[in-house]
């Protein structure tokens, strides 16, 4: 897996020497601590304890700018970031030379123009199961774990968002400041914060229960630790 | 000026090699009819892609035991439903809450399902394959156990160039094979092309007639749809409780709103309604009559119920079995292949 990320970051440069490399490290926290998704329990004011299964969420429409002008946007861009591995937490760019941007635009989820025209591929493979079978459309975000709070068999919280029809439209833009390779962190206890587990430990359905925890889920990137 | 030539030939050879070998297809648009609704520049057409959407079809791989195929309840002989039931049997003899639809003309639907839960044909097969009451599996594992099929890896090669077998491609192999359901062969169509010999009798020209006047509004020809969903005025099943497109909605507005169906094959398509309440025909014309269950969401054309004498209702009858197409529930490219001979 090493040996290929090597072999085709050294593609890369070979095929775009005058292309500059942007990183961003998206990096998932819990109260400050790196997420764990192996049963590690967390212990949160609005939450007791808690644990987590599964993060695993789109971004796309990667678009840069330097003060009110858009000076980049990468092409095809949808990216599924999976916090059970690492290689998908980073994302990389290939921008024009010299390029000088002081901030990023994305999307969190997928636009309802690219949920529109049915299946994609690659990232977008319905196969990578962020893709709703009974009601069709992608699945912006999957938050899942346990917590005692949750009057749930084995105690389980599933938050699925999605929907994009109807008014419910789930996609939601973050706007962060950056000018270089950057870490970008995602403050998973900021959203507990505004759930209340006990009362809704479920959400897997377009509506507005979901269009509100998207917006909440969009204000939880921070370039700060 | 030889350097350019030279590039431009490499172009051209590395276009006929990611070529693979199939010519694209147009779908063959009837005559009169609006333009398909499907995009296909997103899935190009091809004898290869068709074939391989057909052997995927009628294939019961596509279920957690191997029993349900999509044509267990899409038979092509009924114009692609399950006749004599009135919700569908799936896997285990499991049974759903609805009436298997017709599977006609799909290239001209906006959504799909009763309630339109799917967007896009190409997303409608993950809902019957992980369905615990239809096919009960996930698209994960009928990949991978067409990866070890034997026959499956060489027929997405020819379908798309390569042996790699994704969902995307699975699911548009479908679609290529679905989109393929034309019926417009009737003898309606015929009399409407004005063909030789072709002619309704007097009944049937009377039916039409009486079509036009009370049913077209929501049947609209030459679909016999209109695609919209509305509350035909059935009595909820207080059993299944189906809501209907609010389901997916959320709105009041749209309590127990279905989609209207397509009439073409109707009269091989028994039973009727979105829960097969319907055996005949003849229950179905009753019911627009005498049985309207008023409510809020119903549609205003029903209030007070159709005004059909018994020989309207007869004529009615006579004009939509000129809807039948034989030509489309015999065509055999629509059923399974031949096996070859060893």
């Amino acid at each position: 897996m090493r040996l290929q990320l090597f072999s085709v970051l050294f593609m890369c440069c070979l095929t775009a020497s005058h292309a500059g490399q942007l990183q961003l490290q998206f990096k998932a926290t819990v109260g400050g601590e790196k997420l764990k998704l192996d049963g590690s329990k967390y212990f949160l004011p609005a939450t007791d304890s808690i644990s987590f299964e599964t993060f695993r969420f789109y971004l796309s429409s990667f678009r840069f700018f330097k003060g009110n002008q858009q000076v980049w946007q990468e092409k095809e861009s949808y990216h599924l970031l999976d916090a059970a591995d690492d290689a998908t937490m980073q994302l990389n760019f290939e921008l024009p030379d010299s390029l000088h941007f002081d901030h990023v635009l994305f999307t969190l989820g997928i636009d309802s123009v690219t949920n529109a025209r049915g299946v994609g591929n690659g990232d977008l493979d319905p196969m990578h199961g962020m893709y709703w079978a009974w009601q069709s459309g992608y699945i912006n975000m999957k938050l899942e774990g346990t917590s005692p709070l949750c009057a749930t068999r084995k105690q389980m919280f599933h938050f699925h968002l999605g929907g994009f029809l109807n008014g419910f439209n789930c996609a939601q833009q973050v706007q962060l400041k950056a000018s270089g390779n950057s870490s970008i962190f995602i403050h998973l206890e900021e959203l507990l914060s505004h759930l209340s587990l006990s009362k809704t430990p479920t959400v897997m359905t377009p509506g507005e229960e979901a269009v509100q925890l998207s917006l909440l889920a969009a204000k939880i990137f921070s370039t700060q630790p | 000026m030889k350097k350019l030539f030279s590039i431009a030939l490499l172009f051209v050879v590395a276009g006929l090699l990611s070529f693979t070998g199939d010519k694209s297809l147009q779908l063959p648009v009837p005559k009169g009819w609006s333009k398909p609704l499907y995009d296909f520049s997103a899935n190009p057409l091809s004898e290869a892609k068709i074939a391989l959407g057909r052997k995927l079809f009628h294939d019961p791989l596509l279920s957690r035991d191997k029993t349900i195929s999509c044509s267990s309840c899409h038979l092509p002989q009924t114009s692609f439903t399950h006749i004599d039931h009135d919700l569908s049997h799936g896997i285990d003899g499991r049974i759903g809450k609805r009436n298997s639809p017709v599977l006609i003309n799909l290239a001209w639907s906006r959504n799909f399902m009763w309630d339109g839960a799917v967007h896009q044909l190409d997303a409608q097969p993950l809902a019957p394959i992980s369905n615990p009451d239809e096919m009960d599996d996930t698209l994960v594992n009928v990949l991978q156990k067409l990866r070890n099929a034997s026959s499956y890896p060489a027929l997405f090669e020819k379908a798309y160039g390569d042996t790699n077998i994704t969902g995307e491609r699975m699911l548009k192999a479908l679609s290529a094979f679905m989109l393929t359901f034309i019926s417009a062969d009737s003898k309606y169509d015929k009399v409407m092309r004005k063909e030789p010999g072709a002619a309704f009798n007097e009944y049937e020209a009377r039916g039409y007639a009486t079509f036009k006047a009370q049913c077209a509004s929501c049947h609209t020809e030459p679909l016999f749809t209109n695609g919209a969903f509305e509350n035909n005025g059935l009595a909820p099943d207080t059993f299944l409780n189906d809501k209907g497109r609010m389901s997916i909605t959320g709105k009041t507005t749209d309590e127990l709103k279905f989609k209207v169906p397509t009439l073409r094959n109707i009269e091989l398509t028994y039973p009727y309604m979105h829960d097969g309440r319907y055996k005949n025909l003849q229950m179905v014309l009753f019911h627009y009559t005498n049985n309207i269950f008023e409510s809020s969401t119903l549609s205003p054309k029903l209030r007070g119920g159709l005004q059909l004498s018994e020989s309207d209702k007869r004529d009615l009858i006579a004009f939509l079995k000129t809807l039948t197409d034989e030509n489309f529930t015999h065509n055999n490219a629509f059923f399974p292949e031949p096996p070859t001979a060893p």
